[in-house]
């Protein structure tokens, strides 16, 4: 590892005026799960590394008039033990509890998951199926965007240089909607996702049909993708196994997995419509909790 | 939808190669302090065998474990070793090295006896101490008897052994033999899930139960077997060097070659076998390479179980299993077709 200049940001405030006086070389240390092993093996040091570790503004997980704010800095651990996700949010459970071995899910944030963008990131599709949006600031103040629009290629996000990710919003419209996540890996710890999925939808408790469903799919296409077809297949339908498992199977139609070494790109098909069928199956499962608990 | 399958798997396997000659040599020395000190050339690789070393040289002479010192893998002062391999280092070397130590032993029979008013052959060595048998108070302890071997009697108290295995040559005309010393034996149940629309497998539980001989130190053979499990999960449903068109290896690490995590690991059951071969060290034989043996077939076994269908090439990816399913299920079609 090469020599670099090492300073902390206070709050993310701090951290953009840092990251403006350094350039866009600096390098930011969230977890550091990726970061330090990059640092390892680059061949110039970066000007600086930008600690935002201290920058307490971005650690909390709380819900406000936006909605479910989750801190950038928030560890996947702390995120799979928080009050205000466990109960309600199982799908965001099952996705950081997903993502490496207990170590990386100690130290390892959500904001810098989705910053490094790998194409089979574990954090990214249960967001997206909750419609999530995430705030980023520069120099200039913030702005917010969707989540799915952050992702722009393999490792690559619409943060520009001097932006910083500061929080992920679940808005409010989707508090409480009722979401699953399912990952597939070779094995079970430490496993790149060949396939991951979620869905969320809202259970109408009279008619018993899906109300605004929303399918997400990742590994399977440069970035996260929804599946805008297998969606409008479902809205308004009735919720039976037979919808979810042809959901499934419209869904596989509209990634463009690839084949490699791991597996072909007709597994991965085959992957997609049992994932989304089992992510659907997740989300009534939680739905039809909810629905017996309000009834109480 | 999940199917749930067991399957059986047995094995035998020889103890100690014998292409060429396999010895192993050993020094034991008894120090005046009671504790005694063993050179051996053998090494230790994680499995426990310089605690099994040490275990029979102090079993051999009647002192604790904690009193010996092995010194081990220098070759250029120690004792030629075959290695440790081909799951012989209990029974080869630990042949040897109980033999050194009895030799070291006989010596302090010697000097102990006309003190004790006995012949040598009357002696035992038992609780750190040089004993006349079945009058455990007439005795002397180790220590003093080393200490005695040598400024009063001039002969210190060590010796030097090595065992060979002994084999029969094959006869040309009728195939017939010894190849190897000794053989163990086991058989491995696994209960395994198969997740019929994704083709995963997943090993629930494995049961095994080895014959090792004498299980000189039962929890290490238990790591062993569980050791060899691992390994055969990683052989039956992972483990695979790949290579693109050009030879290249394309998953030359451990991201990409998969092998078992410890959440990959079942609940294993180890059975050990009680057993005794005369032939090695207390009733001693092997292991290691065996616990690996059986558990893959053991576990396609019970794949074919589950869902009916033969996977003949290693490992059985989930994709593998699925496209077995699949084809069985389109066999099945074409032949309810056909009628």
């Amino acid at each position: 590892m090469k020599g670099f200049e090492f300073v902390s940001a206070k709050d993310a405030r701090h951290a953009v005026a840092l990251m403006a006086e350094y350039g866009p070389k600096a390098k930011i240390l969230a977890g550091g799960t990726d970061l330090l092993v990059d640092l390892k093996s680059v061949p110039e040091a970066p000007p600086a590394v930008i600690d935002i570790t201290r920058a307490a503004d971005m650690k909390e997980i709380k819900v406000t008039d936006r909605g479910l704010v989750i801190g950038a800095l928030a560890t996947h651990g702390e995120i799979m033990s928080s009050p205000e996700i466990r109960d309600r949010y199982p799908a965001l459970v099952d996705a950081a509890h997903s993502i490496g071995a207990i170590q990386t899910r100690s130290l390892g944030t959500l904001g810098g998951n989705l910053v490094t963008a790998v194409p089979s990131l574990d954090s990214g599709p249960a967001l997206v199926a909750l419609e999530a949006r995430v705030t980023i600031a520069g120099a200039g103040g913030s702005r917010e965007m969707p989540l799915i629009e952050f992702f722009v290629g393999p490792r690559r996000t619409a943060l520009k240089a001097g932006e910083l990710l500061v929080d992920v919003v679940i808005p409010k419209k989707n508090l409480g909607k009722p979401a699953g996540f399912q990952k597939f890996g070779l094995r079970k710890g430490q496993a790149l996702a060949l396939v991951n999925s979620a869905a969320s939808f809202w259970l109408d408790p009279a008619k018993k049909v899906f109300v605004d469903p929303c399918i997400a799919l990742g590994a399977v296409a440069p970035t996260v993708i929804r599946a805008p077809k297998a969606e409008a297949y479902l809205a308004g339908k009735k919720v039976t196994p037979e919808a979810m498992a042809e959901a499934g199977r419209i869904a596989a139609g509209e990634a463009k997995p690839i084949s490699d070494f791991r597996a072909s790109a007709d597994y991965r098909r085959d992957l997609i419509a049992v994932l989304t069928k089992r992510s659907l199956e997740g989300a009534l499962a939680v739905a039809e909790r909810n629905q017996k608990e309000s009834r109480k | 939808m999940k199917r749930r399958g067991r399957g059986i798997a047995c094995m035998w396997y020889p103890i100690g190669f014998t292409v060429a000659a396999n010895p192993s040599a050993a020094t034991v020395k008894v120090n005046e302090d009671g504790t005694a000190t063993v050179l051996t050339g053998t090494v230790e690789t994680g499995q426990g065998a310089l605690t099994v070393l040490s275990q029979i040289a102090a079993e051999e002479l009647g002192i604790a474990m904690d009193d010996i010192h092995i010194v081990s893998g220098d070759t250029d002062v120690a004792p030629m070793d075959t290695g440790a391999i081909a799951s012989r280092t209990t029974y080869v070397t630990g042949n040897a090295i109980r033999l050194a130590a009895e030799k070291a032993k006989l010596i302090l029979f010697d000097v102990a006896a006309p003190v004790l008013g006995v012949k040598p052959s009357q002696l035992e060595a038992r609780d750190r101490k040089i004993q006349v048998k079945n009058y455990p108070q007439r005795c002397l302890g180790i220590g003093e008897v080393a200490h005695r071997a040598q400024v009063v009697m001039g002969e210190p108290a060590i010796g030097s052994a090595s065992w060979n295995p002994p084999t029969v040559a094959m006869d040309p005309e009728t195939g017939q033999g010894k190849p190897f010393s000794t053989y163990v034996y086991a058989t491995q149940v696994a209960e395994v899930d198969v997740d019929d629309e994704t083709g995963e497998v997943e090993v629930l539980r494995i049961v095994a139960a080895h014959d090792c001989g004498t299980a000189i130190n039962p929890m290490l053979v238990e790591g062993q077997i569980e050791g060899g499990i691992s390994m055969g999960i990683g052989f039956a449903l992972q483990e695979e060097m790949l290579f693109d068109k050009d030879g290249r290896h394309v998953n030359p690490n451990l991201t990409n070659y998969i092998m078992p995590t410890s959440l990959d690991m079942p609940e294993i059951e180890v059975d050990i076998v009680p057993s005794f071969d005369p032939t090695g060290p207390f009733g001693a034989k092997g292991v290691g390479e065996p616990t690996a043996v059986p558990t893959a077939a053991a576990i396609l076994n019970a794949v074919h179980d589950a869902v009916g269908v033969r996977i003949t090439s290693l490992p059985a990816t989930a994709e593998k299993v699925l496209a077995a399913i699949k084809a069985k299920r389109e066999g099945a079609t074409k032949k309810l077709t056909a009628v």
